[in-house]
């Protein structure tokens, strides 16, 4: 390469790329040598230099152990150690031997892990629980010595087929007995399941493989980062969510629970080829009822398995102890706690109001035939007979209309011959959406008829039409149903169920049912607080403390708690100083975390302005602030500094409540989207009277609106879904430095509603002809179609799964990206109901527009693949 | 015997059917890759979590792992990067709609800690810095770097020449010395 004026630094840093090693002219040399820099540390970033040494696995040798251990042979393995039986030769007994997998000794972690294992054996002293002999360390490669089992694991023995009743609750109780040791202790199991249970030849079970065991009043440090911990198909739904924070006594009855489910049935409750799978089946599938597998298996065993396999580990067990005492009533033949109270059931005449309401309804599908001869003046027989003459010829949608109209007219005697014929009718026709509504006009008065190969659909249409009126809430609406409309849901997805069924239509029928099952069978769950593990806090020592509170790898919320716990250990101790220093590093930790926390305390003087926060993690940090005013009142940061801005536009009803949410953090401590406890941020009253203001402490912060929620009467409900909040030029950091941070006003204004047109409210579409439309809004340049899907598992909701931009009033599935296509049919599967709403915006992207009422509809036609 | 890489090792498991080995293999990459989705997503990180991209990422790769071969070390980082760089092309809105159910993702735990601490730093830096950078310069080192593609690849994404990618990825490597700063604990690299 020349070294000419005309060589440019892209030629240059290009051929250094390409390999060559071109002259760099002076006045280059500074960027060439930034170029060559950043592609140097990008490369380095990218290097994968780990470097195996093959043969280390494959082929795992025993331990160089002392010669006190003779190992015999290699008796299992398990996530994280191989287990040897040893024979120990000064005591002259066999021992099992447990080492770290060799070649994963350099994983940190790992061997933090495997000592905390040997430590939380130590502290627990069970008859089914394996005792630990001695902790060793045999040239840099730790193992521990315990008691040998001789027997084998659980999984062997549910191998051979299922146990019976007698034997898994016996089983059950020991290894329930051993767990309920483990949490008075502290100590979470967290890998309970059959391979870590060993049964010896008298029968004992054994509790082994503490290996992930946490213990609840210590710092979370090892699970921090991010690993995934047990084994995906006997995790609790909490575990496989990664909520560190619930997983709790609740989480081994979960693992007791799917034991106990194993044992009876012989099969995995949530078996699947990969973990991926048995992940999302265990997050959002029931397994079956135990009773549906074997009849044998007496109803309060289901009971008691149903209730702790529960999705919320607020909804199971409270404790082992209720668990065992749950059992023990079993066994004595007393009502379980488990057992609820069965619901009232009303006796509504259910059925004769309905089906005048659904006979009345708008028929779209089939209205949509013209016919040439006006129906009303024929008599009941006039009518039956011609529509007779339409089935014969093939006219099958004219004869369902005929058919209609007879139903109206007929007497109560006469009813049933028409709805065979309707039913007939229904089987012999291919227009789907068309069957579904004529279905739906004598589902009730037809319950327990088949319509053919359309059984599945109306099902789901009947299910649809039952959860229409309920809001698609939070709330499971099969217990807030009657009895007789849960028993006619039933007897239709049984009817459903009992043809062939392609599978996720199959599955998505069973739990319904399954839902529907357990709304029949009993009332709701209680709902129960908080478990008390929230509250704990660390234990150790006060260098033990001491290190988790300065560890910085540990989320600043565990170094406060640790922090607080030293506090206390040296508030104990008659040393004030060394408390104080404790609690206002932990102070620290928190204060940034949660800036807004310092104006809740009353201490401060004036009320704050921030609504008060109520959860255990607040309580905590109220409690640390009391402490510090105790001991010395001068150590506590004065929030002086707030941030305050006017509300304007709108003018508000006093019986709408607005609030925003901002969300205020400190990069440097925190990371806003991790570790915040779920009920932050607060939000702020906005009020219009004066400016709003929040107190704060001195600091640099970033800022970021995260929305707004609004609490309104029932008169002002549109009001408040119309209500829009703009914080036009809110700065992105704001530095509060013990004075007034004004920030600019915030704009109340109302959107338009966006009416939605087509298909009606309620209609089987079939999704790769529907088009749905709505009113234009002027100015909008672009509107957001949100759709939704309604799911039954673990509980009826609504799903938004796809939210698409237009720029016309109205959207065809067909026109779809393929992407977007691909979640369409994912979702909205034959059968389902989905649903749909409209926000509007203009130019600015501001939202001009928003629909007050969803529609839905019923996937009678999937979206076809192309 | 050849060393082989500890990522090629769990390929190779993988492909046998040990699930864990996969969880593993992904774990080694997540926080690589988490540096492209973050770059990738610019400003759009107000509004999508990474998390779920990273999290959709371990999904659809496990789905397709089949296809995957591991040609040399970096292809598992390569290929990955090319599934997210796809599903963000056309899927904004799926990420910034879709309320998924969580999966947790394994990311990689802290392998020596003074090694540990001493990259994540590095990476912190090189993340920083590539923030920093314009949007072109940007999508052009990450695709080019971390999604491995060729100019001719990068230039059919980008709407440009090979040459001109060339010359732009040049351009936006001295603007990323330049945004990096000082070469401090960075010149002994390699």
């Amino acid at each position: 390469m020349t070294q000419s004026e005309s060589v440019n630094l892209e030629d240059l840093v290009a051929a250094h790329l390409a390999g060559e090693a071109p002259d760099v002219p002076e006045s280059l040399s500074d960027d060439f040598e930034q170029a060559i820099h950043a592609h140097v540390a990008l490369e380095g970033l990218l290097d994968e230099t780990a470097l195996y040494d093959a043969g280390e696995t494959d082929e795992r040798r025993p331990p160089d152990l002392p010669e006190e251990y003779q190992i015999e042979r290699e008796i299992g393995k398990g996530g994280m150690g191989v287990v040897y039986l040893a024979h120990q030769q000064s005591l002259n007994r066999d021992v099992a031997l447990k080492v770290l997998r060799p070649g994963e000794q350099t994983f940190g972690p790992l061997v933090k892990r495997f000592l905390g294992e040997a430590k939380h054996l130590a502290r627990l002293r069970h008859p089914n629980i394996v005792s630990i002999h001695e902790v060793g360390d045999a040239h840099g490669e730790p193992y521990f010595t315990m008691d040998y089992i001789d027997g084998e694991p659980l999984s062997a023995e549910i191998r051979r087929g299922a146990l019976s009743p007698t034997q898994t609750l016996s089983v059950l109780k020991q290894v329930a007995e051993a767990v309920q040791h483990a949490h008075r202790q502290g100590i979470i199991h967290r890998d309970l399941k059959p391979s870590n249970v060993l049964i010896d030849r008298q029968g004992t079970g054994f509790v082994t493989d503490f290996g992930l065991a946490r213990d609840v009043s210590g710092s979370s440090e090892l699970t921090q980062t991010g690993e995934l911990l047990g084994t995906p198909q006997y995790m609790a739904p909490e575990q496989a969510r990664g909520q560190s924070s619930m997983i709790g006594e609740a989480t081994d009855i979960h693992a007791l629970g799917l034991l106990m489910f194993e044992m009876l049935t012989g099969r995995a409750a949530f078996a699947s080829q990969s973990p991926a799978d048995v992940l999302v089946r265990l997050l959002n599938e029931t397994p079956p009822p135990l009773r549906s597998l074997d009849r044998r298996i007496p109803r309060d065993l289901e009971t008691i398995c149903q209730k702790m396999l529960q999705k919320s580990p607020a909804e199971r067990y409270t404790s082992v102890s209720a668990l065992l005492e749950d059992i023990r009533r079993f066994e004595a033949g007393e009502p379980l706690v488990a057992r609820r109270t069965s619901i009232v059931t009303r006796s509504v005449r259910w059925t004769q109001r309905h089906w005048k309401v659904a006979a009345t309804a708008a028929v779209t599908a089939i209205l949509a035939v013209s016919i040439a001869v006006p129906l009303f003046d024929k008599s009941f027989e006039g009518l039956v007979a011609w529509g007779d003459e339409e089935m014969a010829t093939g006219n099958h949608d004219v004869a369902a209309q005929v058919y209609l109209r007879a139903l109206r007219v007929a007497s109560k005697e006469d009813r049933n011959l028409v709805v065979d014929r309707i039913v007939q009718t229904c089987r012999s026709m291919d227009d789907t959406t068309a069957v579904v509504e004529l279905a739906m006009q004598i589902v009730e008065l037809a319950p327990d008829e088949s319509f053919g190969e359309h059984d599945y659909l109306v099902a789901q249409a009947l299910v649809a039409r039952e959860h229409a009126d309920a809001n698609m809430g939070v709330i499971n609406i099969w217990h807030t149903k009657s009895e007789p409309v849960l028993e006619l849901v039933k007897s239709r997805l049984e009817l459903a169920l009992s043809r062939e069924l392609p599978n996720d239509q199959k599955l998505e029928a069973e739990q319904i049912l399954a839902n529907v099952n357990l709304a029949i069978s009993d009332g709701a769950y209680p709902v129960r607080s908080h478990p008390e593990y929230l509250f704990k806090l660390p234990e150790g020592d006060a260098n033990e403390l001491r290190q988790m509170l300065l560890n910085e790898t540990n989320a600043a919320w565990n170094r406060a708690r640790a922090g607080i716990a030293l506090g206390k250990l040296f508030e104990n101790e008659g040393q004030t100083d060394e408390a104080v220093s404790a609690y206002l590093q932990a102070y620290e930790q928190v204060r940034l975390v949660f800036p807004m926390y310092s104006g809740v305390k009353a201490t401060f003087g004036s009320k704050s302005q921030v609504d008060a926060p109520d959860a255990e993690e607040c309580q905590l940090v109220r409690e640390l602030v009391d402490r510090l005013h105790r001991l010395d009142p001068d150590s506590v940061p004065q929030p002086n500094g707030r941030i305050e801005f006017e509300v304007v536009g709108l003018e508000m009803p006093p019986s709408v409540y607005v609030g925003l949410t901002p969300k205020i953090f400190d990069p440097s401590i925190t990371n806003p989207d991790k570790g915040l406890p779920h009920n932050l941020p607060r939000s702020l009253p906005l009020r219009q009277d004066q400016p709003v203001r929040a107190t704060i402490l001195d600091g640099t912060y970033r800022l970021r609106y995260m929305g707004h929620n609004l609490r309104w009467n029932n008169d002002s409900e549109q009001l408040g879904r119309l209500l829009q909040v703009d914080v036009d030029g809110w700065p992105q950091e704001i530095t509060v430095d013990g004075d007034v941070v004004k920030l600019p006003p915030v704009r109340l204004r109302l959107a338009k509603p966006v009416e939605l047109q087509e298909p009606p409210d309620g209609t089987a579409v079939n999704l790769s002809g529907v088009e749905l439309k709505w009113t234009p809004l002027p100015n909008a340049t672009r509107y957001r179609v949100h759709l939704s899907a309604r799911q039954e598992n673990p509980s009826p909701k609504s799903i938004m799964f796809l939210v698409v931009d237009v720029e016309s009033p109205r959207m065809r599935f067909v026109d779809l990206s393929d992407q977007n296509k691909e979640e369409v049919r994912d979702n909205l599967i034959a059968g389902r109901t989905g649903a749909w709403r409209i926000d509007a915006y203009d130019a600015d992207s501001k939202c001009i527009g928003t629909t007050l009422k969803e529609m839905r509809f019923l996937v009678a036609g999937a979206l076809a693949t192309d | 015997m050849e060393p082989e890489s500890f990522a090629r090792v769990l390929w190779r498991q993988a492909k046998a059917g040990d699930q864990s080995a996969y969880e593993r293999l992904f774990s080694l990459h997540a926080d690589r890759v988490l540096v492209f989705i973050r770059g990738r997503l610019g400003k759009l990180r107000e509004k999508i979590e990474p998390e779920d991209v990273l999290q959709d990422a371990y999904l659809s790769a496990h789905r397709s792992f089949e296809q995957f071969d591991y040609t040399d070390d970096g292809a598992f980082r390569r290929w990955l990067c090319r599934i997210i760089d796809n599903r963000l092309r056309d899927s904004h809105d799926y990420f910034s709609a879709k309320k998924r159910q969580e999966v947790p993702v394994p990311k990689a735990a802290l392998t020596g800690p003074v090694t540990a601490l001493n990259r994540i730093e590095k990476q912190e830096h090189i993340e920083q810095a590539l923030q920093n950078l314009s949007d072109e310069h940007r999508e052009v080192l990450l695709l080019r770097y971390f999604g491995g593609l060729s100019a001719d690849e990068t230039g059919q994404r980008m709407n440009r020449s090979a040459g001109a990618i060339r010359n732009l990825t040049a351009r936006a490597l001295v603007e990323l010395g330049k945004q990096m700063g000082p070469q401090d604990g960075f010149a002994d690299e390699r």
